[in-house]
C-alpha cells in the first residue's frame, strides 16, 4: 500500500471507506518507519505492540457501528518524544531519560487518544528540545529528506521529516523559539505553534516553561486545523493554558481573503538574509497583493533583541527544570560515585549532552546572585518591549508575514561548534514565543537546490482561526504543498 | 552593566550551583562559548528600560485555582517503578549528612 | 558587660487542607511510604503545579488574624537549590511578592503584653522526608510530605529572650489551632520553628552577626537552643572573636547547637519568578470573604470572658490556651448561668482528670450536660461538694447519667435542721471533755465535732451550714 503522501483526511476516507482497515495501515507505516529510520533516524521509539492492538480496537469499532466515530478515529500518529506517554518509554532526546518509563500520559496524548488516534511512534529531537538542527539528539541527528546531508532543522527535527517523508501522516512538536516553525520550514511542512495558553503543557517535556508550546507538524491546512481541534483548550492540569474557547478550526479552512489584514517588515529588517528566502518571501506579499489583501507597513523595533532576550529567559527556566534530574526518582544514576554531590555531578555529567550542559550554565549565571537584575529581568522588561510592538501592530494588521528563517537548511555539522550562530539563526521564530503569538509556518518556495523556504504568517493571541484561514487561502491559491511531491523515499 | 568577564572561576562556581561537571577538555572551549553569547547578550545594555513592568509569562492573566479535591495518585508500584534504586517503597540515595 | 539577644522567628505551620497544595494528592501524616504520591508531587517531568484555592483561604486568613496586609496581587518564585527529598530541584515558595506582610502578635510577657511584629506570611510546599537512621550507609526518601501545603510566617527581630521566643510561638500556635488552619501538631512537624539571632552589648546600636538555628520543633528545644546559643555567642564577643554568620543545629543529647554540614553551600537559591504559575490575584470580595471565617481569637475571648463572665484574668488565660475547651466552657454556660462555678470545675477537676488520663476534652465521657448537671445539684443543695467530685469520678470512670448515680450511691442532702441541732446536742452531751477544752477556748475543737457529726450524717449534709450550727450548739452548751 502507498502511504508516503497520505495525510489525517485521506486517511479518514480509506478507514471510514473501509478500503483499508486500521491494522493494515499501522503496520504499513511501522514498517515504513523500520524500513527508512536507517536513513532518516526519525524514530526513537516505535510502540508496534500497543499500537496494533489499539489498531484492532479500531476495526473492531469501525465494523460494528459506524456511529460514534470520532474525529481522528484510526489515526496513525508518531509524535515529538517530549510528550510522556504512559508505559511508552519517553526519552526527550537525552540519555538521562533512556529508560524512563512514564506512569501517565501528556495531556495532549489523552486528548489524540480520547480523539481516536494511535500513537505508534515517538520522534526524534534535540535533546530537551535545545536545538535548531536536530544535532543535539543523543540518539543522532535526523537527516532531510529533501537533501540527506543536511539538517531537517530542530528542535523537533524528527517531526518534520517524518512528516515530510511520509513516515506519520502528522505530528505534534513543541515551538519554545521557532522548534515547529523552523523545521517545518527546512522539510516544506506545515507546522504551527498556537499561542500561549491555548494547548496544555501537561505532560510536556519543559524546556522553558513561560515559551513553550505544543502544535501540529502536517500536510494541509485542514490537517492543521483538526489537529489543533483535537489538543487545544483549557487543562485543569495546567493553570497556565485558557478557558478562551476553542472555535472549530476546521470551519476557517475555506481560505477568504476578505478577512486578511497583512502587516509586513521593511525590507531594510532582512539585509542580510539568503536572498532566495528573501526573494521567497517578497513572492508571497506579491502574491497577497495581487489577491486584493491590503498590505501595510509595521514596526518592530525591538525585535533585534529578541535572540538575546530568549537566551537569557530561555536557558534561566531552563537551568530550574533540568534540576530535577539528579539520579534520584527516575532517570539515569551514574555508576560509581563517591558520595551525594558526587552522585548528582556525574549522573549530571554522563546524562547530559554539551549544549545542554552550556545553556544550564548560561540560565545559572543569568540568575545567580547579583545578576538577576542585569539579566533575567533586564531580559523580562525587554520581552515586554517586544510584545508591545507586537500588540500595537496588531490595532492595524491581523496577521504578520515573516520568513521563518534567514536561510534553508544548512548541512550537518555546519554550524554545530559555533552555538551563537545556531542561535541567531531563530531570529524570525523567537519574538513570536517571547510574545505568546501564535505562527503558522508553510512552504513558500524552494532554492534553487531544491530545499524548501518557509514563510510564517503571525497572529493576535488565540487567532489561530484567523491563521488558519490565511494559510487555507494561500495554501489553495498558491499550491504551495506541491513541493512534498518531491520527496522519494 | 560592565562587561562580565567569564573566567575559570566563574565557569567553576557555575558548575557547582548547577551540580554539572564538564569533560575537562571541554572547559576552554565552553569558557570562550559563554564568553561570545554573554557578549552578544550585552546589545541589551543600550535598552533603558527603568520603569518596564518585566514580563514572565507568555499569557497575562491571573492565576486559576484548584477546588481542594483530593484525587487517586500513583500505586507504590508506579510511583517507584522508574527509581535507580529503592529499598521496600522507599528511594535509595548515599548517606545524606545533617 | 551586659548582652542583649535580638531573635527572629521563621514559623512554618503545615495547613488543614485534604489535598496538598499543587496536586490532588491526600495532605495526610502517617500514610506507608510513597503512596500519597501523583507525578507532580514526584516531580516527574513535564509535571505542572495547580494552586489549591483552599491553601490560599487558609493562608490569608492566618495573615487577617495576625493583622497583616494583604496583598490583591502576589507572585510565586522558584526557589532553586539540591536536596534530595525536593523532587523538582526547587521549592515553589513566594518571594519578592508575599502573599501578605507588615502584621503583628501580641503576646504576654513578665513586663505585660508585647507585640512581635510579623514581617511577612506566605504560601510555599513542604518537601519530602529523608530517612537517615534505616542504614548507616544510605538514606531513604518517603515524598509523602511532599507539595503538602505550608504557610510560613517571619517575624521582625522583635524577641529579646528565649522565653519570649517560646511564648510567641506558643501564642502562634494557638491562634494557629483557633483559626483552624493548622493542627499545631509539633511532634508529627505540623508546626516547625527556624530562628535567627544575634547578640549585642546592651545599649549598642550596632546589630551583632547572625546566626540560623534550624528544626526547633518544640517549645523547650527552642528556648534551650536559644538559650545555648546565646551562650555561644557572649562566649565568642568575650573572647573579642568573631561570630561567624551560618546555621546551626540544635542537638538535645548534648544541649548544644553546631554549625550543619550539609548546607555550607553558599546561598544562591537563584530566585525566580514561577513561570508555571500565573499572579495569584485576590479581590475585596474575596478577601471579606475570607475576614467573615475568622472566628474570636484567644486574646478576644479571653477579654470578653474577662468583662462578660467576671472571672479572673488567670482563669480565663486557662480557659482560652485551648479552643476546645474554651468550646466547651461556653456550651456549659449556654446551660447554666455560672460563669465562676463552670470555669473553676473546668480548671480544677476537669482538667486534672483530662491529664491524668491523657485524653482531649473531646474525648471526654464527661458532656457539657453532665458537667452542668453536677454543678446545678450542688448549687441547689441538692448533694455536697465532696459527693459532686465523687459523681464527677464515675461519670468519668463508668459514664452514666448524674442522677441516676445520685440515686444509686444515695447521695443527698439532709436538711432537717431540727434533725441537725438533735444529733449535734447528742454528740455534745457524750463528748464531756472535749467541750470542755473547746470552752477553754481551743477552737480546733469544732473540727472533732464536726467530723464526728458528718460520720453520723454520713456526709449527707451542708459543711457550712453544720459548721454554723456545730458553733453555735457549742457556745450555747
Amino acid at each position: 500500500m502507498e502511504i508516503s503522501r497520505l495525510g489525517i483526511f485521506e486517511i479518514k476516507n480509506l478507514l471510514l471507506k473501509r478500503e483499508v482497515s486500521c491494522t493494515e495501515l499501522v503496520r504499513a507505516y511501522i514498517e515504513r518507519a523500520k524500513r527508512l529510520n536507517p536513513v532518516l533516524n526519525c524514530f526513537i521509539t516505535i510502540s508496534e505492540e500497543s499500537a496494533l492492538i489499539e489498531a484492532k480496537k479500531t476495526d473492531d469499532l469501525i465494523t460494528k457501528r459506524r456511529d460514534n466515530i470520532r474525529p481522528l478515529e484510526g489515526l496513525p500518529v508518531a509524535i515529538k518524544d517530549i510528550f510522556v506517554t504512559q508505559n511508552i518509554r519517553t526519552t526527550c532526546g537525552s540519555k538521562i531519560l533512556e529508560n524512563f518509563i512514564p506512569p501517565f500520559d501528556a495531556t495532549i496524548v489523552r486528548r489524540l487518544k480520547d480523539a481516536g488516534a494511535i500513537i505508534f511512534g515517538k520522534l526524534n529531537m534535540d535533546e530537551f528540545a535545545m536545538g535548531s538542527s536536530n544535532e543535539n539528539s543523543y540518539f543522532g541527528p535526523v537527516r532531510n529528506p529533501f537533501d540527506l546531508s543536511r539538517s531537517p532543522g530542530g528542535s523537533s527535527g524528527g517531526s518534520a521529516a517524518a512528516v515530510a517523508a511520509g513516515l506519520t501522516p502528522a505530528s505534534i512538536g513543541t515551538d519554545t523559539g521557532g522548534s515547529i516553525r523552523q523545521p517545518a520550514a527546512f522539510c516544506g511542512i506545515i507546522g504551527m505553534k498556537p499561542s500561549y495558553g491555548r494547548v496544555s503543557r501537561y505532560g510536556m517535556i519543559a524546556f522553558a516553561s513561560s515559551l513553550d508550546q505544543a502544535g501540529p507538524m502536517c500536510r494541509s491546512v485542514r490537517d492543521c486545523a483538526i489537529l489543533l481541534e483535537s489538543i487545544a483548550g483549557n487543562d485543569p492540569k495546567d493553570s497556565t493554558t485558557m478557558s478562551t474557547p476553542v472555535p472549530r478550526y476546521t470551519d476557517w479552512t475555506v481560505g477568504d481573503p476578505s478577512e486578511i489584514r497583512v502587516g509586513i517588515l521593511r525590507p531594510e529588517v532582512y539585509e542580510g538574509i539568503n536572498p532566495e528566502v528573501f526573494l521567497a518571501y517578497r513572492g508571497v506579499i506579491e502574491f497577497f497583493e495581487r489577491s486584493g489583501v491590503p498590505v501595510t507597513y509595521i514596526e518592530l523595533p525591538h525585535i533585534k533583541y529578541a535572540v538575546a532576550v530568549y537566551y537569557i529567559i530561555a536557558t534561566s527556566e531552563a537551568s530550574s527544570n533540568l534540576a530535577r534530574y539528579d539520579g534520584v526518582k527516575y532517570g539515569l544514576r551514574a555508576k560509581e560515585y563517591k558520595n551525594l554531590k558526587d552522585m548528582y555531578l556525574k549522573t549530571r555529567l554522563e546524562g547530559f549532552g554539551s549544549e545542554v550542559k552550556r545553556r544550564i550554565i548560561l540560565g545559572t549565571f543569568a540568575l545567580s546572585s547579583g545578576y538577576y537584575d542585569a539579566f533575567f529581568k533586564k531580559a523580562s522588561q525587554v520581552r515586554r518591549l517586544i510584545a508591545n510592538d507586537f500588540y500595537r501592530s496588531f490595532s492595524k494588521v491581523n496577521t504578520i508575514i515573516m520568513p521563518v528563517t534567514p536561510d534553508v537548511a544548512f548541512k550537518l555539522g555546519e554550524k554545530i561548534s559555533d552555538p551563537l550562530s545556531m542561535y541567531l539563526s531563530d531570529i524570525f521564530t523567537i519574538p513570536v514565543n517571547l510574545a505568546g503569538l501564535p505562527s503558522i509556518s508553510m512552504p513558500a518556495g524552494k532554492n534553487k537546490d531544491g530545499l524548501p523556504i518557509g514563510i510564517q504568517f503571525i497572529g493576535k493571541p488565540f487567532d489561530e482561526h484567523v491563521l488558519i484561514n490565511v494559510a487555507a487561502f494561500y495554501e489553495k491559491e498558491s499550491n504551495c504543498m506541491d513541493i512534498l511531491n518531491e520527496v522519494n523515499l | 552593566m560592565k562587561k562580565i568577564i567569564v573566567d575559570d572561576k566563574l565557569i567553576e562556581h557555575l558548575l557547582s550551583l548547577a551540580n554539572i561537571e564538564i569533560e575537562r577538555d571541554q572547559f576552554e572551549k565552553f569558557k570562550v562559548q559563554i564568553q561570545r553569547i554573554l557578549d552578544y547578550i550585552a546589545m541589551l545594555d543600550e535598552l533603558n528600560t527603568e520603569g518596564v513592568p518585566p514580563m514572565f509569562s507568555g499569557i497575562e492573566c491571573p492565576s486559576t485555582l484548584r477546588l481542594d479535591i483530593t484525587q487517586d495518585g500513583l500505586s507504590l508500584t508506579s510511583a517507584i517503578q522508574n527509581a535507580p534504586a529503592e529499598k521496600e517503597g522507599l528511594f535509595e540515595i548515599p548517606k545524606v549528612i545533617d | 558587660m551586659n548582652y542583649e539577644a535580638i531573635i527572629g522567628l521563621e514559623v512554618h505551620a503545615q495547613l488543614k487542607t485534604r489535598s496538598k497544595i499543587f496536586c490532588g494528592c491526600p495532605n495526610r501524616f502517617g500514610s506507608n511510604p510513597n503512596t500519597n504520591v501523583c507525578p507532580v508531587c514526584l516531580g516527574m517531568p513535564g509535571t505542572l503545579p495547580v494552586l489549591n484555592r483552599f491553601a490560599v483561604e487558609l493562608a490569608v486568613r492566618t495573615a487577617l488574624a495576625l493583622n497583616c496586609f494583604v496583598h490583591k496581587e502576589s507572585r510565586f518564585a522558584r526557589k532553586n537549590y539540591f536536596y534530595p527529598d525536593l523532587p523538582k530541584g526547587y521549592q515553589i515558595t513566594q518571594y519578592d511578592k508575599p502573599l501578605a506582610t507588615g502584621g503583628y502578635l501580641e503576646i504576654e510577657t513578665g513586663n505585660g503584653p508585647k507585640k512581635i511584629r510579623i514581617k511577612r506570611i506566605h504560601l510555599e510546599e513542604d518537601a519530602g522526608k529523608d530517612l537517615h537512621d534505616i542504614s548507616p550507609e544510605k538514606s531513604y526518601i518517603d515524598y509523602n510530605r511532599s507539595g503538602v501545603p505550608l504557610v510560613e510566617i517571619v517575624t521582625e527581630p522583635d524577641i529579646s529572650s528565649p522565653e519570649e521566643a517560646s511564648k510567641f510561638l506558643k501564642t502562634l500556635r494557638n491562634v494557629l489551632m483557633y483559626l483552624e488552619v493548622c493542627d499545631g501538631n509539633m511532634e508529627e512537624g505540623s508546626l516547625r520553628c527556624d530562628a535567627n539571632i544575634s547578640v549585642r552589648k546592651k545599649g549598642s546600636n550596632e546589630w551583632g552577626t547572625k546566626t540560623e538555628i534550624k528544626n526547633l520543633n518544640s517549645f523547650k528545644f527552642l528556648e534551650r537552643a536559644l538559650t545555648c546559643e546565646i551562650e555561644r555567642h557572649i562566649g565568642i564577643l568575650e573572647r573579642n572573636e568573631k561570630i561567624e554568620q551560618q546555621t546551626m543545629l540544635y542537638d538535645p543529647k548534648e544541649n548544644t547547637t553546631r554549625p550543619m554540614r550539609s548546607k555550607e553551600e553558599s546561598h544562591d537559591y537563584r530566585y525566580f519568578e514561577e513561570p508555571d504559575l500565573l499572579p495569584l490575584i485576590l479581590t475585596d470580595e474575596d478577601i471579606l470573604s475570607f475576614r467573615e471565617d475568622i472566628c474570636e481569637l484567644p486574646h478576644q475571648k479571653k477579654k470578653r470572658y474577662i468583662e462578660q463572665f467576671g472571672i479572673s484574668s488567670y482563669e480565663a488565660d486557662i480557659l482560652v490556651q485551648d479552643k476546645q475547651i474554651a468550646d466547651f466552657f461556653e456550651d456549659c454556660i449556654l446551660l447554666l448561668n455560672e460563669p465562676k462555678q463552670i470555669a473553676s470545675w473546668i480548671i480544677n477537676d476537669y482538667m486534672r482528670e483530662l491529664n491524668q488520663r491523657k485524653i482531649s476534652i473531646k474525648e471526654s465521657p464527661v458532656t457539657p450536660h453532665k458537667l452542668v448537671a453536677i454543678i446545678k445539684q450542688l448549687r441547689d443543695n441538692k448533694i455536697t461538694l465532696n459527693m459532686a467530685r465523687e459523681i464527677f469520678v464515675i461519670l468519668f470512670e463508668e459514664g452514666g447519667d448524674v442522677q441516676e448515680i445520685i440515686n444509686r450511691k444515695g447521695f443527698e442532702i439532709i436538711d432537717d435542721t431540727e434533725e441537725i441541732i438533735k444529733s449535734v446536742r447528742e454528740i455534745i452531751s457524750s463528748h464531756p471533755e472535749e467541750l470542755a477544752k473547746y470552752k477553754k477556748g481551743n477552737q480546733n475543737l469544732i473540727g472533732f465535732f464536726m467530723g464526728e457529726l458528718m460520720r453520723r450524717m454520713k456526709g449527707k449534709i451542708d459543711p457550712k451550714k453544720a459548721r454554723e450550727i456545730v458553733k453555735s450548739e457549742l457556745d450555747k452548751a
